[in-house]
């Protein structure tokens, strides 16, 4: 019974790595060409990401779609909203890596490099991750809905990392 | 005066949303005629009339600004209004609903309404809205089996298409 308990209890850690593992791997695959955009278009395409948000986590259609009393569809819209939101989060890791990336590229050789601004930095940097790492395990137990107000709380935690960019490094104080 | 657009590629896009969108009444139509614009093997959008008035360079701009509006709409749909969407196309294409219903689900030729520089989230959100609001309207249709639309002779080639001629 132990042995039993035992081998799916790795079976399933196996089963969740490769998952995400996976997931992680198409999120870098598809995100390198991320940071090569020509301005126009492209900025208004980042301006409406956000609400992708609203559309992944929406508890309307759920609603709608438990309306329609049908096991095959709501089977179908929580394995679409949850791929969904996993890869969102996926990319939402990979953005925000690449921002403490291009962080820490444009501060490497600066002179006025303040070390409360840098430690509180990597203290945001890191709650960040935690929050998508909880989000994503939280998702893939139980699925997007009820989840939405983390996911905004995480999002707007990132988009006030990305403002370090247009801040000017490590010149400016860091701010969230 | 638009903050991305040029000068001339805003008035072309005035125009074509005056003169040609303004006439389609359902956002998924209107995505669907603007992603018929685009050449599918350079990914440049072509309008003639439009190319006539303002030019090559600046009609292609002002019709992938107009791509991405109205795909923007669409996508942000919730899916009560994406099916609700979705019943009004089926129902203008004159089709018989089971044999439209089987083609966009085996073949997704809503894919191709995706315009090419969407955020990937979007267009997977997209994809996925319309993947599910079809297997809505797959779940209702033995409900609809007495629906007018389905009594209807085949139509002709050109009734098929409710979309405007491109001018």
């Amino acid at each position: 019974m132990d042995y039993l308990l035992i081998s799916t209890a790795v079976a399933g850690i196996v089963f969740c790595l490769a998952f995400f593992l996976r997931s992680k791997r198409e999120a870098l695959e598809e995100n390198q060409g991320i940071g090569t955009s020509d301005g126009g278009l492209d900025d208004l395409w980042r301006e409406h990401a956000a609400s992708a948000l609203s559309g992944i986590f929406s508890s309307e259609d759920r609603q709608f779609i438990l309306a329609q009393a049908s096991v095959q569809l709501t089977a179908l819209f929580r394995r679409e909203r949850k791929r969904l939101a996993l890869r969102w989060i996926e990319r939402q890791k990979f953005a925000s890596a690449a921002v403490m990336r291009r962080h820490r590229e444009e501060t490497r050789s600066a002179a006025d490099l303040r070390p409360s601004s840098e430690l509180l930095l990597f203290f945001r940097y890191g709650k960040l991750r935690l929050m998508f790492e909880v989000l994503a395990v939280s998702v893939w137990l139980v699925g997007p809905e009820g989840l939405r107000g983390l996911a905004a709380r995480a999002h707007a935690v990132l988009r006030g990392i990305e403002n370090i960019r247009a801040l000017g490094g490590s010149k400016r104080s860091v701010s969230f | 005066m638009n903050r991305v657009l040029p000068a001339d590629a805003w008035d072309a896009f005035d125009d074509f949303r005056t003169r040609t969108l303004s006439r389609i009444p359902s956002a998924l139509e209107r995505l669907i005629y603007i992603a018929s614009t685009r050449d599918y093997n350079s990914g440049m959008y072509q309008h003639e009339g439009l190319a006539a008035r303002f030019g090559l360079e600046a009609s292609a701009t002002a019709l992938e600004y107009a791509h991405r509006e109205v795909f923007q709409e669409v996508s942000v749909l919730s899916l009560r209004r994406l099916t609700e969407e979705l019943q009004k196309y089926l129902d203008s294409s004159r089709e018989q609903p089971a044999a439209f219903l089987n083609t966009w689900q085996k073949l997704e030729p809503y894919r191709v309404a995706v315009p090419l520089r969407a955020d990937p989230t979007i267009a997977e959100l997209f994809v996925s809205n319309v993947r599910i609001a079809l297997s809505v309207l797959r779940h209702r249709l033995p409900e609809r089996t007495d629906h007018p639309q389905g009594a209807l002779p085949p139509p002709s080639p050109d009734q098929r298409s409710p979309l405007p001629f491109r001018s």
